[in-house]
């Protein structure tokens, strides 16, 4: 160890050692505390129990409309992707999309002469549109959004930075250089980095590229769009550029982060060959792997990942627009190019779906990224259920670890199969969140807690959703007791660690009763 | 066997650490201490996923850097803001004791090296498990303990 190591180690040591974390979160010793509340609460249990059992004839998970939960289209081929919907909004066409916040963002221009723009949000469950009366007009456009946490930003004359939940503008200021990247506290154009706090300049860089700027958790990076074209690394910590790989006679047409490697389109404009995909490493900063070559496009416009895949709007002589998808560990495109119409000037995918906005059309195109295998179509399921079932759950809390396919409300944290009554049913209880597969950890409605209660019908032999509470607090299972005509579950709250009973009783299948049946 | 479970052991066992690291990431105990509780809470839906200890401990450290960042900005705007509204009696963040140089230098490092620098000289653990702690590749945790060494050195001017 040399002497800045032992340095630090001791400043960490002198800094860190004693320091607790305070309880939050008390470990309940359950079975004399419960049967303490349980026989203080009795009464009380019973009525909160009818409460939110009575709500759940408020709402049903199947009632909330979900797109992603539509099952996929018979017949077709394996690895093609599904149109899963068009919205329309107001106005001519979209500058840019971008996918983040739990919801999908969209510049909107009122015509090809146009500076304005307007900014979307667009909610993927319900495929609503909702305007956010965030406008801004002049140049540079078109204009450009990008997502960072809870904050948006969008730039056309001026850099807006607008509060995600509630729409307010929060910050405005004026950027040089083009492009739009947010990554590293920072918003990055190709000639500047912007504190998003502040939304001051902190450094420049004014050489690095006049093409575009994407961002991964390393680095940011840069290109040069004409021959000889390039792109370069720039390293946050310095603000400086750390390498550049270029070559002579290529274009590069658009640029993707992934990971630390930037996936870069390049295309040669002289005599049309196919246009060519490429991954830098971020590490050596050398192309790896085979140059996926796109056969039947000359140029690439668009390239995101999404479900493991890279996905690339590429154009060829005719004009014609194809969706490839390119597996990125073989650097080989898989499956047929799939046609889309218009003037697709922006692709950002969301959890199963890949988005595509048209300049030239008000029309928002949602692709279903699942695909059909040889045994047909089939979402992706979460975890395979055991087969046995339960009676109920014995000894001290609930902890089966099982989960359910996505669903528009998702819980992950305890979900446990029972039996109330002659039927067999799941439970789960949580954090009620919204279903968002790309980053379950990061969205939803945090501070609330739910309880759902499936049932099996005979016929479709799929769980079937009969009781949806939603709760004040995010909860979880600390017990569990079943009986022949209902059941209680004794939830605790995770802000403020009181606990609660809720009774779940055989009645709470509902209209379908009798039709339910245990899975043998 | 205790059923609260495998999230009661989780807490148990790496809170200390998620906390300390959350202090090291934002300066601020009241600000780390939420910040923890929020990792528990995220982290609380998906504990009964993981296919191990380690695992577990690798997504919360993950969530609690992931976490600073946005929280990071949001706590500069709120002072922002406090200062705005009263500007004799801002509160200034607990940026701890500051008298030695070393931790002050380690506090303006890039978060993700800062959190390299935490895994690896405090908590000791393999370059391999910091890896995987921050979720990035073996090269891409060297580079980020090298340069936040680096860092530190020319800020206090240590030699080589």
């Amino acid at each position: 160890m040399n002497p800045i190591e032992r340095r630090l180690q001791e400043a960490l040591r002198d800094h860190l050692d004693g320091l607790e974390m305070p309880d939050r979160f008390p470990v309940v010793r359950r079975r004399a505390r419960l049967q303490r509340v349980l026989s203080i609460a009795g009464v009380v249990a019973v009525i909160v129990g009818g409460i939110f059992a009575g709500s759940a004839l408020l709402k049903k998970t199947s009632d909330v409309p979900n797109i992603a939960d539509e099952p996929p289209s018979p017949g077709l081929s394996p690895l093609t992707p599904v149109v899963a919907g068009e919205i329309r909004f107001r106005g001519a066409g979209a500058f840019d999309l971008a996918a983040g916040s739990g919801a999908i963002w969209v510049a909107t221009h009122e015509g090809r002469e146009s500076f304005s723009t307007r900014l979307l949000k667009v909610d993927p469950r319900a495929n609503e549109v909702e305007e956010t009366g965030v406008a801004l007009g002049g140049l540079p456009a078109p204009a450009e959004v990008e997502v960072a946490g809870d904050t948006i930003w969008i730039r056309g004359g001026k850099l807006l930075s607008v509060d995600a939940r509630t729409n307010e503008v929060l910050t405005e200021t004026r950027v040089p250089g083009l492009g739009l990247a947010a990554r590293h506290d920072s918003i990055w154009t190709t000639d500047v980095r912007i504190d998003d706090s502040t939304g001051r300049v902190v450094a420049d860089f004014p050489d690095a590229g006049e093409g575009q700027v994407v961002a991964d958790d390393h680095w940011v990076w840069i290109t040069r769009k004409s021959p000889p074209a390039s792109v370069s690394k720039l390293d946050p910590d310095t603000n400086s550029v750390a390498a550049s790989v270029t070559r002579d006679d290529f274009y590069i047409d658009t640029a993707t982060a992934e990971g630390e490697n930037v996936w870069v389109a390049w295309s040669n404009r002289q005599d049309e060959p196919p246009a060519e995909i490429t991954e830098i490493s971020g590490t050596t900063d050398e192309i790896v792997g085979d140059v996926v070559p796109i056969r039947k496009s000359s140029v690439v416009s668009q390239m995101t990942f999404g479900a493991g895949r890279l996905w690339v709007v590429g154009h060829s002589l005719n004009g014609r627009a194809s969706l490839y998808q390119i597996d990125p560990e073989r650097h080989e495109v898989i499956g047929e190019p799939f046609p889309i119409e218009g003037t697709v000037v922006s692709l950002a995918s969301f959890g199963n779906s890949l988005w595509m906005s048209d300049f030239d059309r008000n029309v928002l195109t949602r692709i279903d990224l699942r695909t059909c295998g040889e045994n047909g179509c089939e979402r992706e399921r979460k975890a395979e259920i055991p087969e046995e079932c339960p009676t109920g759950i014995e000894g001290e809390g609930v902890e089966a670890g099982e989960s359910v396919p996505p669903r528009p409300y998702f819980l992950p944290y305890n979900t446990f199969r029972t039996r109330i009554g002659k039927k067999c049913a799941m439970v789960l209880a949580g954090l009620k969140q919204k279903w968002d597969p790309e980053s379950a950890v990061e969205k939803g409605s945090e501070r609330q807690g739910m309880v759902m209660l499936f049932g099996f019908p005979k016929a479709a032999g799929v769980r079937d959703s009969s009781l949806y509470s939603p709760l004040k607090a995010p909860i979880r299972i600390v017990d569990y007791d079943g009986k022949s005509r209902g059941a209680t579950l004794v939830l605790q709250s995770l802000i403020d660690c009181e606990l609660a009973s809720f009774a779940l009783r055989s009645q709470d299948f509902g209209a379908a009763d009798g039709n339910y049946s245990c899975p043998s | 066997m205790e059923r609260t479970g495998t999230f009661g052991q989780l807490y148990r066992a790496h809170s200390s650490s998620a906390f300390r690291l959350a202090y090291v990431l934002t300066g601020d105990k009241h600000t780390a201490e939420d910040l923890t509780q929020e990792a528990f809470v995220r982290i609380g839906r998906k504990v009964i996923g993981f296919r191990d200890a380690e695992h577990a401990r690798a997504y919360l450290f993950r969530t609690v850097v992931n976490l600073s960042r946005g929280r990071a900005r949001r706590a500069r705007l709120e002072r922002a803001a406090l200062a705005r509204l009263h500007p004799q009696g801002a509160d200034e963040p607990d940026a701890g004791p500051h008298h030695d140089e070393t931790w002050r230098a380690l506090l303006i490092l890039p978060k993700r090296q800062r959190a390299a620098l935490f895994l690896r000289f405090y908590l000791d653990h393999s370059e391999e498990t910091a890896a995987a702690e921050l979720g990035c590749s073996l090269s891409a945790l060297k580079s980020l303990v090298s340069r936040g060494l680096k860092t530190l050195r020319a800020s206090m001017g240590v030699e080589t």
